[in-house]
């Protein structure tokens, strides 16, 4: 399998770090082989001020070996991606980087890469879901979904390590309809 | 056309760069762009992704925001690339001669990861910035850099009318539903 590059959003990582505390389970995505992780700068700004950065600072640091050549352009000072979509999302999506993750996906799947976006936000998900093609479309997820993706398609959980993380979302302030999270249950069960 | 452009290579060579820019921003999308307004603040924002090119296209306060005279001169008098553009009921796009010098830079650049970034960048400006209207686009221009509201003739107009046109653009799917709540409830003098 070719290497996938995933571009989460912040409601993932804030999912794992302090929605559930499961950081066993994020390194395990992490160190999955055929994942390059890609952090757009505000979301791992968001991150790096969570409360409970600390405890997989290691970890992020060593998955930075993971990261796509393409993330340190973020570094560089030629491109400012995130002007384009500025003018359509709101000052709070932007300090989110939803916008930022929408670009960088955009881009990335236009030159050809293999990519999985992860975006949570409703209206964020309306915006991409509106503007572009279906087959770009297709490329974006919920962090639930790429859960279930994770053990059905990339068997990095079993089914009961899965279940396990979508219960304790269920039973956390993470935002999801709970029918949503059962029927996801029952899609692992099936596959 | 200024004669001081013929005489300073330095500028020529800029002139050029910023022609290809154009080029590429007609090209990537097969459609016309709808309006010089339209191509004018593509440009603007695609300089604002691109600082090499908000080093040698700059853009100035002006009546209907940020304005740039060498974009305008260059679209109807280009330097460069002779014939390029297609000015047909204020819609722009690439001559059949402007099309071949679009596939030149492409088959040129493209093995160049930079320049697919420049490109993609282009194309997704064009997906999105041209299904506004003029009205919308100045709205969103005017809200997002508020600078460029100074010497507008126009801002008046469309920060009164903000309500209708963010409805519009919500209806349309082109702004997050916190965007319209951000635009209807910002006081903006």
């Amino acid at each position: 399998m070719s290497n996938i590059n995933v571009i989460p959003d912040t409601t993932f990582f804030i999912c794992f770090i302090e929605d559930i505390q499961d950081y066993e389970s994020l390194i395990k995505i992490f160190k999955y082989e055929n994942f390059l992780f890609v952090v757009v700068n505000k979301v791992k700004d968001e991150l790096i001020n969570s409360s409970n950065y600390k405890k997989i600072e290691e970890y992020i640091n060593e998955a930075n070996l993971y990261y796509n050549e393409f993330c340190k352009q973020f570094k560089d000072e030629q491109y400012n991606f995130k002007e384009i979509l500025r003018p359509f999302f709101s000052k709070k999506q932007i300090k989110k980087g939803e916008d930022e993750v929408i670009v960088i996906a955009f881009i990335m799947y236009n030159i050809g890469k293999d990519i999985i976006f992860i975006l949570d936000d409703k209206n964020a998900r309306n915006f991409v879901e509106n503007n572009f093609d279906k087959e770009f479309c297709k490329k974006m997820c919920r962090t639930t979904r790429f859960i279930v993706e994770c053990c059905c398609k990339f068997k990095i959980f079993n089914k009961d390590e899965t279940i396990n993380i979508l219960n304790s979302i269920k039973n956390s302030k993470f935002r999801i309809d709970p029918n949503i999270i059962n029927e996801l249950k029952d899609e692992i069960h099936r596959c | 056309m200024n004669s001081t452009w013929k005489n300073n290579k330095k500028n020529f060579d800029e002139l050029e760069v910023i022609e290809m820019y154009i080029i590429l921003l007609l090209g990537v999308v097969d459609r016309p762009i709808p309006s010089f307004l339209h191509l004018e603040k593509e440009m603007f924002i695609l300089s604002k992704v691109v600082h090499s090119l908000s080093k040698i296209l700059s853009f100035e306060k002006h009546y209907k925001g940020p304005y740039s005279d060498t974009l305008k001169e260059l679209v109807e008098h280009p330097l460069c690339h002779e014939d390029a553009f297609k000015i047909i009921d204020s819609k722009i796009f690439l001559s059949k001669k402007g099309k071949k010098y679009y596939f030149n830079i492409i088959n040129k650049y493209l093995k160049d990861e930079n320049f697919k970034k420049v490109l993609f960048s282009a194309k997704m400006i064009r997906e999105l910035y041209d299904k506004l209207s003029e009205d919308e686009l100045l709205l969103l221009i005017y809200i997002t850099y508020p600078e460029f509201t100074e010497k507008s003739i126009e801002y008046e107009r469309i920060i009164s009318s903000k309500e209708e046109l963010a409805k519009k653009l919500l209806k349309k799917g082109l702004i997050t539903y916190d965007k319209y709540e951000e635009i209807i409830m910002c006081d903006y003098e």
